[in-house]
């Protein structure tokens, strides 16, 4: 029954944290290794007077979309997958190199899976506490 | 390409917002916005606020039902394991538990889950109305299931079957307890109705939900109309059958079973979170603990009913049967077979007995023919075949009986048990004022007086049970074969066994403690007894112990005898070498050696005089060339003359070295023993501490163990006394144990750090002090004849005459130094020793004086004693032989302890005595050495004496030998450690480029005499330029060589200057070098092999 410890809006500002800290992860992953765009990550959360959370907001640099992307420096996104698919049938091609380095999206919507999930085991707790409650108060019987 | 500063976002927007409401809600709220929108006027302001309201709570609940079809959507899917509840749910709860989950409100959530648990704790009390109407109907369900069973020719649903039910339980969320009485139920179900495990399991589950219940009672209401007949002529079984299957089938096809069964799907989600909120469901840590009790269960009630279909009894009745009519049957047949077949011709008769025989025996047994005729027909059997297999079937018959008993047993156990459990409830209705109460219902356990019918019942009832019980004994009987006779003699014989070893044994325990007491011939008539044949058991132990007594008594004795004799072995041989060096006169011996170095010296003095007398005389005559021939061989003559003492010198102290090396033996042997009578004492301190705390205890239990007089009683109480007094007084001989070890400790360090470290210090005081002391005589010299040489600074003669005259007052007065030094050292080498002595006199004095005291004490409490005894006697509280018994036990006890303490302290008085006498020898060598004519050889005697410590503190340590031959050694003079060098008893000649004992650094050159004696024949120049190459290492100064010497030499000076400072040399060689090499090595090897079995010897303490 003690496992609700936070706040939504803790819980939020946690797993916005996270959030970003893997999405650092990934940059270090992909060799990603600009500093302005690592160092851009910010997060802001709305939340009603009750302390239900609204929404979760990230900002970072565009770029960083472009580093997603592949795109950039001559290389537009209708290239990408040509370039993908010459380099899989030539392998090393020669020219620009860029190459999509997927960072973003899978990270993002995986973590908003996760927070789903948090948020719901965080309702039924809700409900085992005011349970909890109402039983020790004796407003329902058993 | 995007600017630097702008900035991408990513947003997530939560649906808490937009599901504060239910559908419900809205809906509602879109009905009553319908209805005032309606009774706005047409073109208004309100209207068209209301329009946009109304517009959008309907996008609202749009978008919301959108929403909670994707999340149950994404819950089917698998996100949550509840997926099994939710296929079977109709579209109307699908809505429901979407729009319930995707509110998340928490109000909502608590009302879902009050709902689940008051579901829960209803189904609780559904099940146990359930189980109470189960147990109640127990006895006829099971007799008509029995019957049901013989008529199906069921015995046991298939191990996948219960799986599989099992499985079906499992995702139906049941609890391990709940899937275990449902499936129990089950089998009885599908007995009944002939219906498969499965379906019957489906059922029951479906109907589980508040309709089981009520079935079953109806059910078993109508059992109680049915009389016998109807249930064995299978009438009521298909009755039952009938009703069973209508309960579930019917139910099951209608609208109402389907509702049901999907109003029970949901109640089982609800009442699943609902145990799991109030935590006493446990519904997850019972999934996981349970199992095993689960399948143990399960595994248990299948085992049971294999075994109720494969009675061990009644395969025991069939075999017996069997087998009796085997052996009285086919043993006669066969020994006619055997006896018909070995006749050569058979008569007609016989060749048709013989085939009977044949029919009769393969009828039995078909696998006994071993031949056949073409028709298939057996002509012959293996007799012997045969025979295995009746000795087989008698084997198994032994087992099955064995088996049989075994389960009649436990039949017996389970009807002991019953009878136990009712006992109460007859003695309550035996008893005259006692009251039989029963419980008036299934819920409220209120107990109430039993009716004269349900007493009837009752005792009826046992009745039952007392002749089952009877039953299942005679069955036993039977089973052993009438056993139960002699199981009762059986039992009167153990119990009068167990009687006379109690008897025994009581016996036995005051004969063991009084052993003690006995003589060895007393003891030895118990070892006979017990040794004769046909002895009793009591008798055979009293014996062992009595022998045990004797080995304790024979082995303390003689290991004590032995201890003692090799300690007596070990002082007496200490004695004996004091002796043997107090006979020798050191100084005579010194000046002996003296006198054959002054003859040497004598001999060549004079031929070198001659020589130069000759050369002096005929100065003139002489060419240069007779002049420098003259020259060398006066050199040569020094030469020899230097080897030839350096030779004399060897001997003596090789010879000294011996003595010396025995005086640090004894040092080191009553140091050693004064350590162990040190230890010793400690420990005797202790022992006696101990046995007289212990004694007291064995005292009073003595006491109490006469005063118990046989009783046996009083004897255990006495036991129980001592073991509660030696509890207590454990924490006394704890201490007593901690500050044994705590001062052994402090004797040991003393011994082993203190004294060597006394000794190591005074050697480096020492040299010390003598290099100072060296240097300050040189330097106060120089002063003195500073002057007079500066005045004769340009007379080269004179000043040669007076640095003479500063080397001979050097060297004199270096010797008087070294004389001093010697004394002091040895003098104080002495007293270390002595004051280990002294330590150890104090200690004995110190004990000497706490024994005294202690006997005083002791005298003064006996006196007291007995004053208190002769007031008992004369007030009668004891006669005159207990008070004689005691006082007289008190003055022994008295005089055992004076005699000890006298005995103890003469011992001790002895060995101080001991002790000095060897420190007063030590002492007397040390001044015979400094009062030795010769400065070189008592110097060299004082270098081995120091050697000599060394090598003591060397074996001290107790070095281990690395390995055969190879020694771990510390130099004399560098103090460095050299591990494992190899010993060379015998060097042969060639370079040693390691540390050998012989060449104490590696990197040495050994020539062997033979060589030597070859060298200096044929390569006499090799000698020469070997002493021509020698590094000479003196303390101070140098050492002019021969050639410069004959050079510095003026005219007419004496021989004498020479003797001088070969003596000078020789003394500085001998002070820095010393002679470690012709004492270490076989010496060491000597006086290593006899410490170490003096201490093997003596650490046997």
């Amino acid at each position: 029954m003690d496992k609700v410890k936070f706040t939504p809006r803790e819980v939020a500002d946690k797993w916005a944290f996270f959030t970003i800290k893997v999405w650092k992860e990934k940059l270090w992953k992909y060799k990603i290794l600009g500093k302005s765009l690592r160092s851009s990550f910010k997060s802001k959360i709305s939340a009603d007077p009750d302390g239900n959370v609204i929404s979760i907001e990230f900002g970072f640099k565009y770029t960083g979309r472009f580093v997603d992307m592949g795109v950039g420096r001559g290389v537009r996104i209708s290239d990408v997958r040509e370039n993908k698919t010459s380099r899989y049938l030539e392998g090393k091609m020669l020219g620009n190199r860029r190459v999509a380095k997927k960072w973003y999206g899978k990270t993002f919507y995986h973590e908003v899976a996760t927070l789903r999930e948090i948020m719901a085991r965080d309702f039924a707790h809700k409900g085992i506490l005011q349970i909890t409650e109402d039983i020790n108060e004796k407003t329902i019987s058993l | 390409m995007a600017a630097q500063t702008e900035e991408a976002k990513a947003k997530v927007i939560l649906d808490g917002k937009q599901a504060n409401a239910t559908i419900k809600e809205m809906e509602n709220a879109v009905k009553q916005l319908t209805a005032e929108w309606r009774n706005c006027a047409k073109g208004s302001q309100e209207l068209a606020d209301k329009s946009k309201e109304i517009q959008k709570l309907n996008t609202s609940i749009v978008d919301t039902k959108t929403q909670t079809k994707a999340m149950t959507e994404e819950m089917k899917r698998g996100q949550f394991t509840m997926e099994g509840m939710f296929a079977n749910l109709k579209e109307k709860v699908l809505e429901f538990g979407g729009a319930l989950l995707a509110a998340f409100a928490v109000d909502k959530m608590a009302e879902y889950f009050k709902e689940g648990i008051k579901k829960a704790v209803e189904l609780k009390d559904t099940e146990n109305i359930l189980l109470l109407v189960l147990d109640k109907n127990k006895s006829s369900q099971k007799e008509l299931i029995g019957l049901a069973r013989e008529r199906a020719g069921v015995t046991t649903n298939g191990r996948l079957e219960i799986e599989q039910a099992e499985k079906f339980l499992a995702i139906q969320q049941r609890t391990p307890d709940q899937i275990r009485k449902t499936i129990v139920a089950a089998q009885d179900l599908a007995v009944v109705t002939g219906q498969s495990l499965q379906s019957a399991v489906e059922e029951l589950d479906a109907t589980m939900e508040g309709r089981m219940g009520k079935g079953l009672l109806k059910l078993s209401a109508g059992f109680k109309d049915l009389t016998k007949d109807q249930l064995y002529n299978g009438a009521a079984i298909d009755m039952i059958g009938a009703k069973y299957a209508g309960l579930a089938e019917d139910e099951a096809k209608t609208t109402g079973g389907m509702i049901i069964m999907a109003e029970k799907s949901w109640s089982v989600l609800q009442r699943t979170l609902g145990e799991y909120i109030l935590g006493s469901g446990t519904f997850y840590q019972s999934a996981l603990q349970g199992a095993k009790s689960w399948f143990d269960s399960i595994t248990g009630h299948i085992a049971r009913l294999n075994e109720e279909n494969k009675s061990a009894v009644k395969k025991f009745e069939e075999l017996s049967t069997s087998v009796g009519q085997l052996v009285n049957e086919t043993t006669p047949l066969l020994s006619r077979y055997d006896e018909l077949s070995s006749k050569t011709n058979l008569s007609s008769d016989e060749q048709g007995e013989l085939k009977k025989i044949i029919g009769d025996v393969t009828a039995v047994m078909p696998g006994a023919a071993d031949a056949f005729d073409k028709y298939g027909n057996a002509i012959s059997i293996s007799s012997d075949k045969v025979r295995d297999y009746i000795k087989n079937q008698i084997i198994l018959l032994q087992y099955t009986n064995k088996k049989a008993i075994e389960e009649t047993q436990k039949d017996l156990d389970k009807a002991n048990k019953e009878l136990k459990i009712h006992k109460p409830d007859i003695e309550s209705i035996q008893s005259p004022r006692g009251t039989y109460t029963i419980s008036s219902g299934y819920h409220d356990l209120e107990m109430r007086d039993a009716t004269q019918a349900e007493v009837g019942k009752e005792m009826a009832a046992n009745q039952e049970r007392l002749n089952n019980q009877i039953a299942i004994t005679l069955k036993l009987g039977v089973l052993r074969g009438d056993s139960l006779q002699a199981a009762i003699d059986n039992f009167k014989k153990e119990k009068e066994a167990r009687d006379k070893e109690a008897a025994d044994s009581k016996k036995s325990v005051v004969d063991v403690s009084e052993f003690k007491k006995k003589t060895i011939d007393e003891l030895q008539h118990f070892v006979d007894a017990g040794a004769v044949m046909g002895a009793t058991e009591t008798e055979k132990r009293l014996a062992a112990s009595a022998k045990t007594e004797i080995d304790h008594r024979t082995n303390d004795g003689k290991k004590t005898q032995e201890h003692l004799d090799k300690i007596q072995e070990s002082y007496k041989n200490l004695m004996d070498s004091i002796k043997e060096m107090e006979g020798k006169n050191y100084a005579d011996k010194l000046t002996q050696t003296q006198a054959e170095i002054r003859q040497v010296e004598e001999k060549y003095d004079a031929m070198i005089k001659k020589a130069l007398k000759y050369k002096e005389d005929n100065a003139k005559l002489l060419t240069p060339a007779q002049k420098t021939e003259i020259d060398d061989n006066v050199t040569k003559l020094q030469i020899a003359r230097t080897t030839q003492v350096n030779q004399v010198l060897i001997q003596a102290e090789q010879k000294f070295s011996d003595d010396v090396k025995l005086i640090h033996e004894n040092l080191r042997v009553a140091r050693l023993s004064i350590t162990q009578r040190q230890l010793y004492e400690v420990k005797k301190k202790y022992d006696d501490a101990r046995k007289e705390i212990l004694g007291a205890v064995d005292f009073k239990y003595a006491e109490e163990i006469k005063a118990a007089n046989g009783d046996a009683a009083k004897i255990i109480s006495a036991a129980e006394h001592k073991a509660e007094s030696l509890k207590k007084i454990q924490k006394d001989i704890d201490k007593l144990k901690y500050a044994e070890r705590q001062e052994n400790k402090d004797v040991r360090e003393a011994a082993d750090l203190k004294f060597t470290e006394d000794l190591n210090n005074l050697k480096l005081k020492s040299d010390r002090a003598l290099a100072e002391d060296k240097i300050k005589i040189q330097l106060e010299v120089n002063a003195k004849y500073k002057k007079l040489l500066d005045a004769n600074l340009h007379d080269s003669i004179k000043t040669n005459e007076i640095k003479e005259q500063m080397d001979h007052e050097v060297a004199d007065r270096t010797i008087k130094l070294n004389k001093e030094n010697v004394k002091k050292f040895a003098e104080s080498a002495v007293s270390v020793a002595n004051a280990a002595v002294g330590g150890l006199s104090q200690i004995f004095s110190m004990q000497n004086n706490m024994e005294n005291d202690q006997l005083k004490i002791d005298e003064q409490n006996n006196t007291e004693k007995k004053d208190n005894l002769k007031k008992q006697l004369d007030s009668g509280i004891i006669n005159k032989t207990q008070y004689d018994a005691r006082v007289g036990k008190m003055d022994a006890d008295i005089a055992a302890k004076k005699k000890k303490m006298d005995h103890d302290q003469a011992e001790r008085a002895k060995e101080i005595a001991l002790f000095n006498a060897l420190i007063n020898v030590a002492a007397a060598v040390a001044a015979a050495l400094t009062a030795g004519p010769g400065t070189g050889i008592v110097l060299s005697i004082i270098t081995a004496a120091l050697g000599a410590v060394q090598v003591g503190y060397i074996l001290n340590q107790k070095v281990p030998q690395a390995a055969a031959g190879r020694y771990s050694v510390i130099g004399q003079d560098d103090n460095k450690l050299y591990k494992d060098v190899p010993m060379v008893p015998n060097p042969a000649t060639g370079l040693y480029t390691s540390p050998t004992l012989i060449s104490e650094t590696g990197g040495e050159f050994v020539i062997d005499p033979a060589t030597t004696k070859n060298l200096m024949v044929n390569y006499p120049h090799v000698i020469d330029a070997i002493q021509h190459a020698r590094v000479a290492q003196f303390a101070t100064g140098s050492y002019p060589t021969s050639t410069s010497q004959a050079q510095a030499l003026p005219p007419g000076q004496s021989d004498k200057n020479d003797e001088l400072l070969s003596a000078i040399k020789e003394l500085n060689n001998h002070a820095k070098n010393g002679l470690r090499s012709y004492m270490v090595y076989s010496d060491f090897r000597i006086a290593d092999d006899k410490m170490r079995v003096i201490e093997s010897d003596v650490s046997k303490q």
